[in-house]
This record gives C-alpha cells, sequence and structure tokens, in this order.
C-alpha cells in the first residue's frame, strides 16, 4: 500500500517536472510564433514601400489589452498598478492574467453570441442553455475544432446540464436549410446561401452542391416527445393527465410548462440523404430525387449507407409513397452522418476551416480581415499577405485550436503592439497592416466601460455559475420525477398556474441574485444588519445630541464636552459606515452588470441597442454606426444619473479622495480615458474648477464620457 | 460609363454631402432619387401618400368580431353584432361605434391570407412581406418605405415604432440607420432630447465648448470618416435639442380636447403622437396595441379593446381629415391573423389564418368600400384573396414607390419591398 503512494507520489513529481517543462516550451514556442507574424507584416511592408507604424506607450497599450481582452476600459485601480510596475514583463503578464480572467468570458462571450445569433428566447425553448454552454466552452477554454464539432452533432435532451450545444439546432429550428447555410458560413467562411434555392449566381457554386452538404444533417429534429412511449404502463399518468388537459386550459398550460421543458430535445443525427426540392431545375437531377451527401471541396467523406432493404410487395403501401408531397422527407436511417460532417468541417485538411476562424481572430484583435470577408471567402482567397495567412494556419494548427493561446501569439507580438492608423484605409484596397486600426468600440465595450467607470472591478460581478430562468429552474427541480410524481406535481401546481409561473420566476431570480452577490463577496442579510446597525448609531447619536444640549443649558460644561466628544466619534464611525454601506448599495445596484449578463440582445431602448447591439438575427449583426440618439443618450442621458450625480459612483468616490485640483484632473483622466491629461487639457479644466469646483468635477466627467476618445479604440 | 453610372455616381455624392445630417434616420435627397429610372416603366397606380401610420393589432385580431361580421349565422357570429356605417351596404361588428361614422375614408379588406398561423411568423411576415428565415432578417415596410423614398423632415427619425413590437427595430439587412426609433412611452417623447433635470443652459453650453477643444484633438489626429461622423452627430443632436420640430414628439403641447379624443390610454396617446410626427415629416409611424390573442373568454376583454383602438382610429381619421392631412397620410390597421370561426369550449377563438381582415383608409385609398369576400361562415375567401404582399404591395403603391424595384441585400440577394406582392388596384 505505501509502495504505491510512493509510485504514485513519484509519478505526480514527473508529471509535473513535464508540465512545468513543457509549459516553458510553449512559451519558447509562442513567443517564436509572435516574432514570426512581426516579420511577416515587416516584410511586406517594406515589399510595398512602407513602414511600421511606432510602437504605443503603456498607456495606450493598457487601454487596448482591456478592451480587446476583457471588453471594457480598465478601472483607476487596475491602470495606476500597472503603469506604476517597473516589471520589464509586464505587458506580457497583463495579457496572461487578462487572458485568465472572467473579464475575457464575458467579452468573448458577447463577440459569440453575435456571430453564433444566440439569444435567450428561441422558438420553444429558452436559449438559456445554449447561452451557458458557450460562457462554459469559453470559460473552459475548449478547443475551437472541438466547440464546433459539439454544436454540429448536438443531441438530447434541451435542458440537461451541460448539454446546451442544442441550441445550434433548436436556433435554426423547422429550417435545416438555413442552418447550413449559417454553418458554411460561420465556420468556413462560405457564402452558399444563393445556392439553397438555385445555382449560385456569380460564385461556383451549385443548388446540387448545397443539397449534398444538407444531406449530412437531413432528419435531425428538435422534437418534445421525448421518452413519451405509450405502450409504457408507467407513463400512464401522463397520458391521463394529458387526456384531462384537453378539457381544462390550467392543466394544460401547467403540463406544457413542465414538458416543453422536459422533453425537448435534438434527435436524429442524421441519415446522410435528402430529397431534392419539388423545383429543382437543372439537369443533373429531377426534382424529389434522393441524393446522398458530399463536400463542395477537401478531402471527400465516406460514409456507410445501409443496405438497401428488400421493398415489401404491398401494392398499396408502393402506390402511397409514389405519390410525393411538396418538400416530404428523405426516408433514411439514423447512421450519424453528421459526426462525418463535423469531421470534414473541422478537419485540418479543410482548407477553409482554420483559414476562417484566423481570419476571424486577426480581425477581432487587428481590426480588418486578414484574408477577405469574414462570411464569405473562396478556396482560393489567401489575402494581401499570402504567407503571412499560411504563417498563422500552421501556428494555429499548432496550438492546437486553443484560441487563448492564439489571442496571446497576436496580443504578444511588436505588430499588435503599434499604433493605430490615423487616416482612413480604403476597404478595398490591400491592407498590409502597419498597425491595428482605429476602431469604434463596440456596444457592449462601451457598456461595460461606463460601468467599469461606476462601480470598482465590474467583474466581481460575473457570475460563476450558470445563472437561471424560469424552465431551467424546471429542469433542474423536477427532471428526475418519476411519470406519476411528475403527473402529481403538474396537477398541484396546475391549480395555482399563475401563482406557480410567478413562483419559477421569483426562485430563479432570486437565486441568480444571490449568486451575483456571492460572487462579490457580499450577501443581503449582512447588507441589512449593516443598515440597522447604522440607524441604531443614528438614535444613540440624536439621544446624546439631546442630552449634550440638556447638559449645556444647565452649565455643565464638563458632562456637555463629553458628550460632544463622544459624539464626534460616533459622527466618524457612522460616516464611515455610511459610505461602505452606500457603496456597496451602489455595486450591487442592478442596473450595473456587464452586458454579457443582460438579457441578448437587451430591450430596445437599451443603451446597448442604441449603440448598435445586435438583434442576434443576422450573423455578426453589431454595427458602430454613428447615430443621433447615441449622441443623445450621452449628452442627456444616464450618464449623469450612473457617475455624475451618483456620490457614490466609482469615480466620484475617487475623486473626493483628494482636494488637490490637478490630482482631481489625473484622477479623472485616467478613470475614462487612461491616459494622464496634456499640460493643455490640465489648464482648461483648473479654469473651470477655479470658477466653481463642484460644477467643474461633473462638467469634467461629463466632458471625459462624451469625447471621441473615449468612444474609440486607438 | 453610361447613364445610369453616372446617375449613380451624382447621387452617391451627393449622399456623401449631405451624411453629416443623414444619420439620424436617411438623408434629406433621396439616394434612390434617380435609380427609379432604371426600372422598367410599371403599369400599377402610382399614389401620393407621403407618410403612414401604421397600427398593428398584435396577437391576432378576430375579424368576425370587427370588419367580417356574420350576423346571420348564428354559430359564428359570437356577440359580435352588426351596425350600419355612414356608408350604406357597409356594416361592422358593434364594437366599432366611431369608425363606423368614418366609414366612407376606409376601405376594408376582408380577403386577408396568410400561410403562417403562429404569433412571431405571422408578424414578421405582415411586416417584412417575407417568411421568417434562419439566415437573414428582413427590413419592415417602414424602413422600406424610408430607404426608397428618403426622410420629409430634416431633423426628425423618418421611421418610429411607438409602444412594444417585439425586440426588432425593423431595419433588417438595411443599415442600421435605416431601423425604427422606439417609443416606449408616448408621454415620455423623444428620449434624452432634452438637457438632464440638473443641467442648466450654461452648463450645458460651458461642457459643450470644452468638449469641442477636447475633440479638436482627436479629430486632427485621427482623420477618419467614423470619427468625423460622431462629430457631426453631436453637431445635429445639439440642433435636434433646440429645433421646432422636436415639439411634435411632446403631445403635452397638444389641444387637451382633441388630446383626449383619442383616449386616455398609451395606445390613443401613441396614435395622437403618431399624428403629430408625421404632421412634422416623419415617414412612418407604427404603434402597437396588443391583447387580441382570445384563446379563452373573447368577449371578456374584447369590448375594452375594441373601445381603445374604436377612439383612436376614428379620432385619428377625424383629425387627419380636419387638418388636411387625410390625402397625405396613409392609416393602415394590421394583424397577423384572424381567429377561428368556431368558438372554442373556453369561449374563445384560436388562430386562423385562412381569412382576416385588415384596413386601409386616407393616402389616397379609394374609401367607402369592402374589398374582397370570405363565405357565410367566415372560413374561406371567396373573393378577391388578397395575400400579405398584395397588401404591402398596396401600401407601397399608395406612396408612389416602385414595386418591383430589387434591391440587394449585403450578400447580394435580391428583394422587393412587398417581395412579389401585387397592389389591389380597386383601392388605389
Amino acid at each position: 500500500m505505501r509502495n504505491m503512494k510512493v509510485k504514485f507520489l513519484f509519478c505526480l513529481i514527473t508529471l509535473c517536472c513535464v508540465g512545468l517543462l513543457s509549459a516553458e516550451l510553449k512559451d519558447s514556442i509562442q513567443k517564436k510564433f509572435s516574432e514570426e507574424i512581426r516579420q511577416l507584416v515587416d516584410k511586406k511592408l517594406t515589399e510595398n514601400n512602407l513602414s511600421p507604424n511606432k510602437p504605443i506607450s503603456d498607456e495606450v497599450f493598457l487601454r487596448r489589452v482591456y478592451l480587446d481582452v476583457v471588453g471594457r476600459i480598465p478601472t483607476l485601480h487596475e491602470s495606476n498598478e500597472f503603469l506604476s510596475s517597473k516589471d520589464s514583463q509586464k505587458r506580457n503578464k497583463l495579457i496572461d492574467r487578462l487572458l485568465d480572467s472572467p473579464g475575457h468570458v464575458s467579452h468573448n462571450f458577447n463577440y459569440w453570441a453575435d456571430t453564433l445569433r444566440a439569444t435567450n428566447r428561441m422558438r420553444n425553448v429558452s436559449g438559456l442553455p445554449y447561452i451557458n454552454y458557450i460562457k462554459k466552452s469559453i470559460r473552459e477554454n475548449k478547443p475551437y475544432d472541438k466547440m464546433v464539432s459539439e454544436l454540429l452533432t448536438s443531441n438530447g435532451a434541451a435542458y440537461e446540464e451541460g448539454n446546451g450545444a442544442t441550441g445550434y439546432y433548436f436556433r435554426d429550428q423547422n429550417m435545416p436549410l438555413d442552418n447550413m447555410s449559417n454553418t458554411m458560413q460561420v465556420f468556413l467562411g462560405t457564402s452558399m446561401v444563393c445556392a439553397q434555392c438555385h445555382d449560385h449566381p456569380f460564385d461556383r457554386w451549385t443548388q446540387m452542391d448545397f443539397y449534398k452538404l444538407a444531406a449530412f444533417t437531413s432528419g435531425t429534429k428538435a422534437s418534445r416527445n421525448y421518452g413519451f412511449n405509450k405502450k409504457d404502463p408507467a407513463v400512464k399518468p401522463l397520458l391521463d393527465l394529458r387526456m384531462d388537459a384537453k378539457e381544462d386550459r390550467d392543466l394544460n398550460n401547467t403540463a406544457r410548462q413542465f414538458t416543453d421543458v422536459l422533453y425537448a430535445n435534438i434527435e436524429h443525427n442524421g441519415t446522410g440523404l435528402i430529397r431534392l426540392p419539388h423545383d429543382y431545375d437543372y439537369d443533373d437531377a429531377k426534382p424529389h430525387d434522393i441524393i446522398k451527401a458530399g463536400v463542395p471541396y477537401g478531402k471527400d467523406v465516406a460514409i456507410k449507407y445501409p443496405e438497401p432493404k428488400e421493398e415489401k410487395k404491398n401494392s398499396k403501401k408502393k402506390k402511397k409513397a409514389a405519390k410525393i408531397r411538396k418538400n416530404m422527407p428523405a426516408p433514411g436511417e439514423d447512421i450519424n452522418s453528421r459526426a462525418s460532417f463535423a469531421e470534414w468541417v473541422t478537419s485540418i485538411d479543410n482548407p477553409m476551416f482554420t483559414k476562417t476562424i484566423v481570419n476571424r481572430m486577426w480581425d477581432r484583435y487587428m481590426g480588418a480581415p486578414l484574408v477577405g470577408p469574414l462570411l464569405s471567402m473562396s478556396t482560393k482567397n489567401m489575402g494581401a499577405n499570402r504567407e503571412l495567412t499560411d504563417a498563422l494556419i500552421k501556428q494555429m494548427q499548432a496550438v492546437n485550436f486553443d484560441l487563448k493561446d492564439f489571442a496571446r501569439i497576436i496580443l504578444k507580438s511588436k505588430a499588435y503592439q503599434r499604433e493605430t492608423n490615423t487616416e482612413d484605409v480604403d476597404a478595398k484596397a490591400k491592407n498590409f497592416f502597419a498597425g491595428p486600426m482605429l476602431r469604434r468600440l463596440s456596444a457592449e465595450q462601451l457598456w461595460d466601460s461606463m460601468i467599469s467607470v461606476a462601480i470598482e472591478n465590474p467583474d466581481d460581478k460575473l457570475p460563476v455559475k450558470a445563472p437561471l430562468d424560469s424552465n431551467t429552474l424546471v429542469y433542474e427541480k423536477y427532471s428526475d420525477l418519476k411519470p406519476d410524481e411528475l403527473a402529481k406535481t403538474i396537477r398541484d401546481a396546475a391549480k395555482d398556474y399563475k401563482g406557480f409561473r410567478k413562483s419559477l420566476s421569483t426562485e430563479a431570480r432570486d437565486m441568480n441574485m444571490q449568486m451575483q452577490m456571492a460572487s462579490m463577496g457580499m450577501d443581503m442579510n449582512s447588507m441589512k444588519a449593516d443598515s440597522s446597525k447604522l440607524d441604531n448609531l443614528k438614535k444613540t447619536y440624536k439621544t446624546l445630541s439631546s442630552k449634550a444640549k440638556k447638559a449645556r443649558n444647565k452649565g455643565d460644561k464638563e458632562k456637555a464636552k463629553d458628550l460632544y466628544a463622544q459624539m464626534d466619534e460616533l459622527r466618524t464611525q457612522m460616516k464611515s459606515m455610511q459610505n461602505n454601506l452606500s457603496s456597496k448599495k451602489n455595486k450591487s445596484r442592478r442596473e450595473f452588470v456587464r452586458a454579457s449578463e443582460i438579457s441578448s440582445p437587451a430591450q430596445p431602448s437599451h443603451f446597448l441597442r442604441r449603440f448598435g447591439q445586435s438583434e442576434r438575427d443576422i450573423i455578426d449583426g453589431g454595427s458602430k454606426e454613428a447615430s443621433i440618439p447615441q449622441a443623445l443618450t450621452l449628452l442627456n442621458g444616464k450618464v449623469e444619473d450612473y457617475l455624475i450625480n451618483n456620490n457614490y459612483s466609482f469615480i466620484a468616490r475617487n475623486l473626493r479622495d483628494t482636494e488637490d485640483v490637478s490630482k482631481k484632473i489625473e484622477i479623472a483622466y485616467m478613470s475614462i480615458l487612461t491616459r494622464k491629461p496634456t499640460t493643455q487639457e490640465s489648464s482648461m479644466f483648473k479654469q473651470r474648477f477655479e470658477k466653481d469646483a463642484v460644477q467643474a468635477q461633473k462638467d469634467m466627467v461629463w466632458v471625459l464620457v462624451n469625447s471621441n476618445e473615449f468612444m474609440f479604440n486607438k | 460609363m453610361n447613364i445610369f453610372n453616372k446617375a449613380d455616381e451624382l447621387t452617391r455624392r451627393r449622399f456623401v454631402g449631405g451624411a453629416a445630417s443623414a444619420l439620424l434616420g436617411v438623408n434629406y435627397v433621396s439616394q434612390f432619387g434617380h435609380a427609379d429610372e432604371k426600372v422598367a416603366a410599371v403599369s400599377y397606380p402610382k399614389g401620393t401618400a407621403k407618410s403612414v401610420i401604421y397600427l398593428y393589432m398584435s396577437g391576432g385580431m378576430s375579424h368576425l368580431d370587427s370588419f367580417d361580421v356574420k350576423p346571420e349565422n348564428s354559430e359564428v357570429r359570437g356577440d359580435a353584432g352588426a351596425i350600419k356605417t355612414n356608408v350604406s351596404g357597409i356594416r361592422v361588428s358593434k364594437f366599432f361605434p366611431e369608425t363606423a361614422k368614418h366609414m366612407d375614408k376606409i376601405a376594408v379588406v376582408n380577403s386577408l391570407t396568410t400561410t403562417q398561423g403562429a404569433h412571431e411568423e405571422g408578424r414578421y411576415i405582415m411586416h417584412t412581406s417575407y417568411a421568417k428565415r434562419g439566415t437573414i432578417r428582413h427590413p419592415d415596410m417602414g424602413a422600406w418605405v424610408t430607404k426608397l423614398s428618403g426622410r420629409i423632415s430634416e431633423t426628425l427619425p423618418p421611421f418610429v415604432k411607438v409602444g412594444g413590437g417585439g425586440r426588432s427595430l425593423g431595419g433588417g439587412f438595411f443599415e442600421p440607420r435605416y431601423a425604427a426609433l422606439p417609443v416606449g412611452d408616448p408621454k415620455a417623447g423623444l428620449q434624452y432630447s432634452t438637457r438632464h433635470r440638473t443641467v442648466t443652459e450654461g452648463v450645458f453650453n460651458d461642457r459643450l465648448s470644452m468638449l469641442k477643444q477636447m475633440n479638436g484633438t482627436f479629430q486632427s489626429k485621427y482623420k477618419q470618416k467614423q470619427v468625423n461622423a460622431y462629430d457631426a452627430m453631436y453637431k445635429d443632436a445639439v440642433k435636434l435639442m433646440t429645433s421646432e420640430d422636436l415639439k411634435a414628439f411632446d403631445i403635452a403641447q397638444e389641444d387637451a380636447k382633441n388630446a383626449a379624443r383619442y383616449g386616455d390610454n398609451k395606445f390613443g396617446q401613441g396614435v395622437l403622437l403618431a399624428r403629430r410626427l408625421v404632421e412634422k415629416g416623419v415617414r412612418f409611424v407604427e404603434v402597437n396595441l396588443g391583447g387580441w390573442d382570445n384563446h379563452n373568454d373573447i368577449y371578456s376583454r374584447f369590448g375594452e379593446n375594441t373601445n381603445t383602438l374604436d377612439t383612436a382610429l376614428s379620432a385619428l381619421l377625424g383629425d387627419l381629415k380636419a387638418r388636411g392631412l387625410l390625402d397625405s397620410t396613409l392609416v393602415v390597421l394590421a394583424t397577423e391573423f384572424g381567429r377561428t370561426p368556431k368558438i372554442n369550449q373556453n369561449k374563445g377563438r384560436d388562430h386562423y389564418p385562412k381569412a382576416f381582415s385588415g384596413l386601409l383608409a386616407g393616402g389616397g385609398i379609394k374609401g367607402g368600400q369592402v374589398y374582397g369576400k370570405t363565405d357565410a361562415g367566415g372560413m374561406n375567401v371567396i373573393e378577391n384573396k388578397v395575400k400579405v404582399q398584395d397588401f404591402n404591395a398596396t401600401i407601397a403603391s399608395a406612396l408612389g414607390l416602385p414595386v418591383e424595384k430589387i434591391l440587394f441585400s449585403p450578400t447580394g440577394r435580391p428583394f422587393q419591398v412587398a417581395h412579389k406582392g401585387k397592389p389591389i388596384t380597386a383601392l388605389l
């Protein structure tokens, strides 16, 4: 036994050493990769008689890397910490730290929610499991190819823990052809949507190409019949319930609240067969012909089809089968052709897969695509810098589609740490990337940056566990019930259907709230206790005050003096308690949460939507177009309430810390623009402070938040 | 270079020139002013309406209890009754006594039919003329109208949605500036268009001048369109704040007696807002009214809801007429589908996409007529079937828009304002 333990320990040590070694090795390889990127960018620039932009200052780096990695500006403390550090490796260390932080999950979620059109409300199911799946995949840094494969091969219960990938098919429920178009665009940068209905007018894709692809997922269905075997005597209570529900609206609604959740699932993994549409109009096949799955490029996929069964000599059935209804599905067995498809999509032999994600990642961090439009490239397309594209494809494969590592390589490269372009870059001209592009912040980055000025460390509020809604709660609570128990539960709940629904949403909301408070290290009860403690102190203060008055009136100076001293002490105590409590209250304010924790998409009138948050209907549908309502929102909107008139906003508290006007100005600049003011700027505000210090402070915050500079990632 | 390219180039340059004032909505000078020449002359009549007030009855308004009454059929008539209108031969349900007095201005379409029987899909096709798809978001009628006809007012947004209307702002695949500006509460006016209550005019102006200095430095370093666009937006926003037109958004400025006619409720006041906006040059205002999904006990709520609608609609038609705006303003009443002729066991009516009703009034529409007919049971359209696309094509035609004109989505797919709908010429 002891011997075993020793052996085990030895193994562990060896593993650790290997791990350490490989971490070092990994580091040095990645360094080489970062350097390779710089070399290849510079080479192309030289060839075209261009020179690279200047390297960026620590201040610019700091703001850019926070925006690019965690999706918000750094808070005052974060900035001060970084800028005062003398560590020569501080940039690389910050990149590593931010990539591993919860803020990275939040920011990345916003990006992928836009690309995958993840919404909280889908046709018949909650979008929350899908949303949670995406967040979890990012948090675990799931290799990209694995995530894509999981999405494409997802099946089973929609609400089952960890099975949210099924949302990929629920999102396009009843629209399998559209789903395939989306798959080709998002993961393979191939636009085949025209070929859904006819040969592509200006690309090489034919309708046949498209249907061959669609055959892979053919048969996949979103259903709600899971587990319902009518012959099983155990489900009889549920069948009885269904009969009763036909006569009873409340019972029916209640039952659906359960069954829509418990039985929602994606079934069938693909037949590899599809029927051509009734209006198929080309010579290579006839309408309604059944065709087999096939791929338009890359290595051929071999699918094993089952031997055709001998046809039964039932003439009636045969006759019936001969009459094909419009869009009737092709018959076929479940041969898991989706797995073969996923394998083809994510294979390194697929000429589009790696290229597409490389193109996306470059676009994310450098501000423009490297190869071509994100959703529409060709197999031949290699971009303006072919050598760089080739190198990045190899790098992506070398890091095994670890997107965090890939981001790290770009971010640490000198090509990234350069000043942005100051002139417009013609979208049609070749871009050789003398530096990253100047970009307006996305709606989410803007919102999250505002939150970073309003509260200290907003990422504390990001939940560590998946949040709940009514539907996911139903699954959590009732999925283990046996049919008879379930039937009883439903009947009981139906007695007060509205109350039941309400209790579900309240419970989910409370649990989410508790989770949020817990991740901030706060809890409601202690805040309430503090609040009543403060009230008690206030009462004591009042009593002391009247006692002191009495003593003074009586001429008992000694006693009065003593009482006043007690009061002074109490006042200090109360002030600090009040400060503490109000800051906590400010931080736990419901609207002060990051965009990733607000419903996807946010309400139409929300700040996020004003600034172009995607409606989640179109792939990559977010927009950065300027508009008057945006200007109005910043001019006259909530900025005033959130930051300026809010005495306990993070910035207001920090500004209160000092009486020195120059320091106040520096704090405001650092908090909002992540830099020190220029002499000219400083003197402008100093003049203002001389006139009216209270007003000047408010105006300063307003001006900085409204400035063009705040809105751009430079 | 052929003549069309030239025309396009000219338009494009004009567009760029006007871009600063354009980004709240669309350009003042129509972006497509010349493009029309490309389309072969269409034989459909082109109306002269300028604006649309689009009243959307969310949930599916029962045709049998509103404008397609069947008083003779005891199996389907329910409690609808039937009353005379100011046009002989046209009857409506007892729930629309006020609207009945304006029937001479209204064309009732009783032969609408759709293939979509679910709310979301039904709403989608009604608003866009296209079936909901997973690969695209089609623009709403409102976005099409502003895209094709440009804006009238230089300062006001061209497309506004009042009250609800789902999560979509209807811009679809068009540029974001064609999406609607949402107004949640009609009494609140245009959000953030006045100074914050704690900011005086003096402070506001001081702030602006400091902001100008701040931005000057940034703009001189980054000479980019995206940066300049924000400078322009701020200028225009400040201009809007002091503009006379902004008063259109403030329904408190309305004569109290007239405002009361629309009904003291969100919908009524929303319709009033719509009239005020249209008066000042907004192209398309949609106002939503929910509560029509009457699966249960239909008559318990129907009267209240129809009263809201009847009051606002009749007030609107009367008001538009009195102000001489009726000919230039098209009023539309639309919903996603009708409701089952047979009353179900819960005393309600379920979804019925096969036949339903809509209204068109003003905007040059020939009122005082009923177009299309369902059978005695209200089950099937038996005369002049009107598809959703035809209904929308009629709206487009009334505005003089080219229904056959094709615009391309960013991915190069072709689309038309009303899909392939054909305008109902009898109404134009």
